[in-house]
Order: C-alpha cells, then sequence, then structure tokens
C-alpha cells in the first residue's frame, strides 16, 4: 500500500490535520514558553550579580578612599610642595642671574689676559676692558671673538672688539663687547 | 428550574470553533510576552546597563585612589618634608619689605659688604609684578633697592650668593661702581610672596596635581644647593609683639 495513499473521509481528515496543528502549535508554545522563562532568569539573574558587584565595588572603592583621607596631611604636603615648586620654577626660570653671568665673563679668556672690568650694557650685554702683556695673546682675543661669532661658544652669542689701544711698556689694552645666550 | 445550556456552534462565519480555538491558544502567551517585555526585561536590561557603567566609574575611581595612595606611600617622609622646608624658605610669607632688607643684610654681610642706603618703595602694583599660574594672579613681587658698600674682590661672590639665597632672590639692576678696593653696587632686588594660603580639596586632587614632573623634580634637586637665611628671632616673618595695655590716662605724659 502506498504511504500517500489516503482512505479517510474528509472530516477525518480535517480532524487529523486540526489535531496535527494543534500540536504544533503547543510545541512552538512550549519552546516559547521555556526560552522565555529561560531569558527572564539570565536577565534577573545579571540584574542581581550586577547590584552585587556594584555594592562590592563601592565598599572597596569607600575603603580605598578612607585609606587615602587618612594620608590627608601628606596629600596637602605633596600639592603644597607640587604648586610652590612650580612657582619657584617660574620664577627662576624667568630671573637672570647676574652672578652666573659675570663669572662666564671672567671665564671668557685663559689666564694670559687679564679682565680688568666689566660694564653691563643692557641685560646680557657686557663690556669688557682687558690687557694683555704681548702681542702673541692678543691674537687669543681676536680668536675668541671670532669662535663666539662662528657660534662655537656655549655661553656666548656675539662680541665685538670695540676698540685695541698699545701701551708704552708694549702691553696692550683692549675693549670688548659680549653678548650671553 | 431549568438549566440554561449554551453551547457554541460548531462554525461560525465558515470558520471551526476548534480551530479558532487552538489559533488562539497563543493569545494570552503573546499577551505575557508583552507585559513581562516591557514591565521586567527592558527595564532590567537598562538598570543593567547604567549598574555595569557605574561599577566601571568606580572602578577607574577607585584605581586612581589606589595609584594616589601607593605614591604617598612609596614616598620618603623626611624628603617630603626637606622639599617641604626649602620651598617654605624660597617664598616670602607676606609683604614685608624691611624683612627683605634683612636678608640681603645677612648675606651681604658673610661677605664683608655693608648696606649704605635702601630704599622700600611699594608703588602701586603693576600686571608684571605678579606671577600668575593659569591666569591666576598668585604671588607678588616685594621690590627694594639697596646700596652695598664692600670690598671689591667679594662683589662676584656676593652675588652668587644672593642668587643662592633663600627666600629667593631676583636681582632686576645691577651696576657697580669701584674705587680702589672698595665696590658700590647699586641693586634692585625682588623677592615674592605668596597672596592667598594654599587651598586643596584632598579628594578632589589628581595625582598629577601630587606628583612633581622632572622640571619640578630637578628644581628641588637645584634648591638643595641653596642656602636658607636664617634671621634672628626679633627679625623674624610674620612674628609679633606681645600686646602691652598701659594703663595711662595720657597717653602723652610720662
Amino acid at each position: 500500500m502506498s504511504a500517500d495513499l489516503n482512505l479517510l473521509p474528509s472530516r477525518a481528515k480535517f480532524q487529523a490535520a486540526k489535531i496535527k496543528l494543534k500540536k504544533t502549535i503547543m510545541s512552538f508554545v512550549w519552546i516559547f514558553v521555556f526560552t522565555w522563562v529561560a531569558l527572564l532568569t539570565v536577565v534577573l539573574a545579571i540584574f542581581f550579580i550586577s547590584k552585587f558587584s556594584l555594592d562590592l565595588t563601592s565598599k572597596k572603592y569607600t575603603s580605598e578612599q578612607n585609606q587615602y583621607k587618612a594620608l590627608a596631611d601628606d596629600v596637602s604636603i605633596s600639592y603644597q610642595i607640587k604648586y610652590r615648586a612650580k612657582l619657584v620654577g617660574k620664577v627662576l626660570k624667568d630671573r637672570f642671574e647676574y652672578g652666573n653671568s659675570i663669572t662666564k665673563i671672567y671665564n671668557i679668556f685663559s689666564a694670559d689676559v687679564l679682565i680688568n672690568n666689566y660694564e653691563i650694557k643692557g641685560e646680557k650685554t657686557f663690556s669688557v676692558n682687558g690687557k694683555v702683556l704681548d702681542g702673541a695673546n692678543l691674537d687669543e682675543v681676536e680668536e675668541k671673538e671670532r669662535e663666539i661669532n662662528r657660534g662655537d661658544s656655549e655661553d656666548f652669542v656675539s662680541a665685538k672688539l670695540i676698540s685695541i689701544k698699545m701701551n708704552p711698556d708694549k702691553s696692550w689694552n683692549f675693549a670688548m663687547e659680549v653678548k650671553l645666550k | 428550574m431549568k438549566k440554561l445550556d449554551f453551547k457554541l456552534p460548531e462554525s461560525i462565519f465558515g470558520f471551526e470553533i476548534g480551530l479558532v480555538k487552538i489559533l488562539l491558544l497563543p493569545l494570552p502567551l503573546i499577551f505575557f510576552f508583552i507585559v513581562s517585555l516591557n514591565l521586567v526585561i527592558i527595564p532590567k536590561i537598562g538598570e543593567i546597563g547604567s549598574t555595569t557603567k557605574e561599577i566601571t566609574k568606580i572602578k577607574a575611581q577607585t584605581k586612581v585612589v589606589v595609584e594616589k595612595k601607593v605614591y604617598l606611600m612609596s614616598r620618603d617622609q623626611e624628603k617630603l618634608k626637606t622639599d617641604e622646608a626649602y620651598l617654605q624658605s624660597a617664598i616670602l610669607k607676606e609683604n614685608q619689605s624691611y624683612f627683605l632688607v634683612e636678608v640681603v643684610r645677612s648675606v651681604a654681610s658673610k661677605y664683608g659688604f655693608q648696606i649704605k642706603s635702601f630704599s622700600i618703595s611699594p608703588g602701586k602694583l603693576k600686571d608684571d609684578d605678579k606671577v600668575k599660574i593659569a591666569n591666576k594672579d598668585v604671588m607678588n613681587r616685594l621690590p627694594i633697592s639697596v646700596v652695598l658698600v664692600g670690598p671689591k674682590e667679594k662683589h662676584l661672590d656676593l652675588l652668587l650668593a644672593m642668587e643662592k639665597s633663600l627666600p629667593i632672590l631676583v636681582i632686576d639692576k645691577f651696576s657697580i661702581n669701584t674705587s680702589g678696593e672698595m665696590a658700590e653696587l647699586n641693586l634692585d632686588v625682588n623677592s615674592f610672596y605668596l597672596n592667598n594660603k594654599v587651598a586643596s580639596d584632598v579628594v578632589n586632587l589628581s595625582l598629577s596635581d601630587l606628583t612633581l614632573n622632572k622640571d619640578e623634580a630637578d628644581l628641588l634637586d637645584r634648591l638643595g644647593d641653596f642656602e636658607k637665611v636664617e634671621l634672628g628671632s626679633a627679625v623674624k616673618s610674620g612674628e609679633s609683639g606681645q600686646f602691652i595695655k598701659y594703663q595711662k590716662e595720657n597717653p602723652f605724659s610720662l
């Protein structure tokens, strides 16, 4: 007998189709209900876990915050240090240091060149009056001028020999203007 | 009494009642789905989202607090106190020109110099008389002019010492007149004082508000080479004498 052969009367066939449809619908209903309840359970579980986690995190934060507040004196000192260091740093950065600048002026030449005096022409510009005992040492002065103007000096940006004068004792006096970096 | 017997017909408008019943079965389920979705699932998912955000935020705050705590606990307490003392000495506590004159006198006397004359003329504060940080005036300049007389060969040592003294001294103008072995130095010297007390909200300070950057750490090392000018108790900045009330009716009589 063929499987496609249906010998039931049409009423009975309709009843059978109805029962099959009911079964299918019920299966869908149960699958849907199960899935939905599972989803609901998962959502609620995640919700409660997140609340619990928030509670724990908040407690940890409060505890750390309290320990940090107990160090309030150190916090205050560290902040004062930072704040004042910023201010003092700014003042020192903007300050022109005459002492260091004059030291650089005195160290511009070797011991063979004597610096008699200096004059401050303006901030960073100095006029230097010096003396050398013979002409050979004057070469050092001229070489220093060239070295500074070539940009080979760490401390000076420019130099200019203003005057050179030979004395009766064969010593030389010179005046040079230098500008500090 | 006759029992009311109500029976649905087998079909209405050609639809089988039994079939309609089967098809209507999912309706309460759909109702339950809509109600639970709107009243439970969507609000709870929203709350989970906000709770997660809150947790992330609190964890970040905790991390910051822990970092600050670890940093503070790792700092050498002795060094902290030394640095604080140096920086407190670097800035004057208040506007006291005479204190500044005393500082200059104290440094000068170590190199054989004496104050010939001085002038204190605070005048009206100009804008460049203030040190600003983040556009806030936080420090004011305190200017004095002094004429110092002393041995010529020591004048450079004096200048170097002044530039390595605490409180910080800034020489604005300098000129020198020499006569034989003596030198007369004309100096415009400034120092600085804080406008207001440094207030800090411990909780809201960030780690960068507490940690020193390289320049600031180098500055503290540099300040270690500076010399604090110690003055006698009578001229200490901010110190005031004890008030004495005289019981005299006429204050101008002996």
